[in-house]
C-alpha cells in the first residue's frame, strides 16, 4: 500500500471517529456523500486520468475509490465545520457557506494530487481551459469546477439524508400509532 | 436539415411553454422557479461535461457556451418535468424514496429514444475520448446506442433530480 492511499484512508477514519461524537448518523451520511461523488466521478471519468494508484483501488477504468474517499472526507468535514460553527443559521445559509471550506480543501487536495501526477486532466479538457494555473499545476478553472461539481454532490447527499430521515420519522410514528391502538 | 432543425428547436420551446401553462392552470406552485432550478441543474451538468459531447447542427442562436445549447437544455428540462408530473400524478401515494427511482425510469424512457434519434440525425455525438471509455462494444438493439450511454442516463439524472428537489426544498423551507 502506498503512502498516498494509506494517508487518505487514515484521514477518512480519523475524521469519522471525531465526527461520530457530534453526529450519530455520520457513517450513513458519509456513505451517501460517497455515492454522490462516485456517480459524478463515474460520469465524468473521461475528463480525468487517475494515474499510478494501487491496482486494488480502481473500481472501473479510471474511477478510483481512494479519490472518492478523499473527496468525501473533504465534503463531510467541510459540512461539519459549518454545521458546528453556525448551528443557528438557516439550512439555505449553511448550504452556501459549505462551499467556502470545500473550495479551500478542494484546491489543496487538487494541488497535492495534480503535483504528484495522481490526477491528470484530459488534453481535451485542458483545451477548453485558459491555461492559467494556480498552486502549481491546478487550472484556475478549478475555482468554479470544484463548487459546481460539489453543488451536485451535496444536493444529492442532502436530499437523500432528508428522505431517509423522514422515512425513519414515519416509521417511528407508525410504530407509535400501532402501539397506541393496542 | 435546416428547416428540420428549426422545427425541432421550436418544438422544444413550444413544449416548454405548454408544460408551463399546464402547470400554472392546474394550480402548481412556483412553476417558473421550478423551471429555472431545473434549467440551472441541467446547465451546470452540461457545462462540466461539455468537452464530452458534440451538439452540432443547431442554429447559432441556440448555443451559449462551446457545444452547450440552451434549446437542448430546455429539452432535458421538458423530459424531467414531464416525468415528475407523471410520477407525481400516477403514484401520488408512493413514498418519496420509491418515487425517486420511478422518476429516473420515466426520464430514461423519455430521453433514451430521443438521444438515439438525435444521434442518427447527426445533431448529437460523443467525443472520441468518451467513446474510448465505452469499451464493452455492446450496442443496444433498435436504438443503436452504446450500452454505456444508456446506463449513464439514470446516473446523471439522479444528480440533477436531487439538485432540483433539494434546491426547491430550500426555497420552500424559508
Amino acid at each position: 500500500m502506498t503512502l498516498y492511499e494509506l494517508t487518505v484512508i487514515v484521514i477518512a477514519v480519523i475524521a469519522l471517529l471525531i465526527l461520530r461524537k457530534f453526529d450519530k448518523k455520520i457513517l450513513r451520511n458519509f456513505v451517501i456523500v460517497f455515492i454522490g461523488i462516485l456517480l459524478l466521478q463515474y460520469f465524468t471519468q473521461a475528463l480525468w486520468l487517475t494515474v499510478g494508484l494501487a491496482k486494488w483501488s480502481y473500481l472501473y477504468q479510471g474511477v478510483n475509490w481512494i479519490i472518492t474517499l478523499g473527496r468525501t472526507t473533504m465534503v463531510i468535514v467541510s459540512m461539519a465545520i459549518i454545521d458546528f460553527f453556525f448551528p443557528k443559521f438557516s439550512e439555505r445559509a449553511r448550504f452556501r457557506l459549505y462551499f467556502i471550506p470545500i473550495l479551500i480543501t478542494g484546491l489543496i487536495g487538487e494541488a497535492i494530487s495534480s503535483s504528484r501526477g495522481t490526477i491528470q486532466y484530459h488534453p481535451k479538457l485542458l483545451e477548453s481551459f485558459s491555461g492559467i494555473t494556480i498552486f502549481g499545476s491546478v487550472p484556475i478553472e478549478a475555482i468554479y469546477y470544484i463548487p459546481v461539481f460539489m453543488l451536485l454532490a451535496i444536493s444529492f447527499a442532502r436530499y437523500w439524508q432528508i428522505i431517509l430521515d423522514n422515512n425513519q420519522k414515519t416509521k417511528k410514528n407508525d410504530v407509535r400509532k400501532k402501539g397506541g391502538s393496542k | 436539415m435546416g428547416v428540420g432543425v428549426l422545427l425541432y428547436e421550436l418544438g422544444i420551446i413550444i413544449t416548454t411553454i405548454v408544460i408551463w401553462f399546464f402547470m400554472t392552470r392546474k394550480g402548481y406552485k412556483n412553476v417558473t422557479r421550478k423551471f429555472i432550478i431545473l434549467f440551472l441543474g441541467v446547465l451546470l451538468f452540461e457545462i462540466i461535461s461539455e468537452p464530452m459531447w458534440l451538439n452540432t447542427g443547431f442554429d447559432s442562436w441556440a448555443y451559449i457556451y462551446g457545444d452547450v445549447t440552451w434549446v437542448l437544455t430546455l429539452g432535458w428540462v421538458n423530459a424531467f418535468m414531464l416525468a415528475i408530473l407523471a410520477v407525481d400524478y400516477f403514484y401520488r401515494e408512493t413514498s418519496e424514496k420509491k418515487k425517486f427511482f420511478l422518476y429516473l425510469l420515466f426520464i430514461s424512457a423519455l430521453v433514451i429514444p430521443v438521444e438515439a434519434i438525435m444521434i442518427s440525425a447527426g445533431l448529437r455525438g460523443y467525443a472520441e475520448f468518451l467513446l474510448e471509455t465505452m469499451r464493452s462494444g455492446i450496442v443496444f438493439p433498435v436504438l443503436y446506442l452504446p450500452v454505456e450511454s444508456i446506463y449513464a442516463v439514470p446516473i446523471f439524472c439522479s444528480l440533477i433530480l436531487s439538485f432540483y428537489k433539494y434546491v426547491n426544498y430550500l426555497f420552500d423551507k424559508k
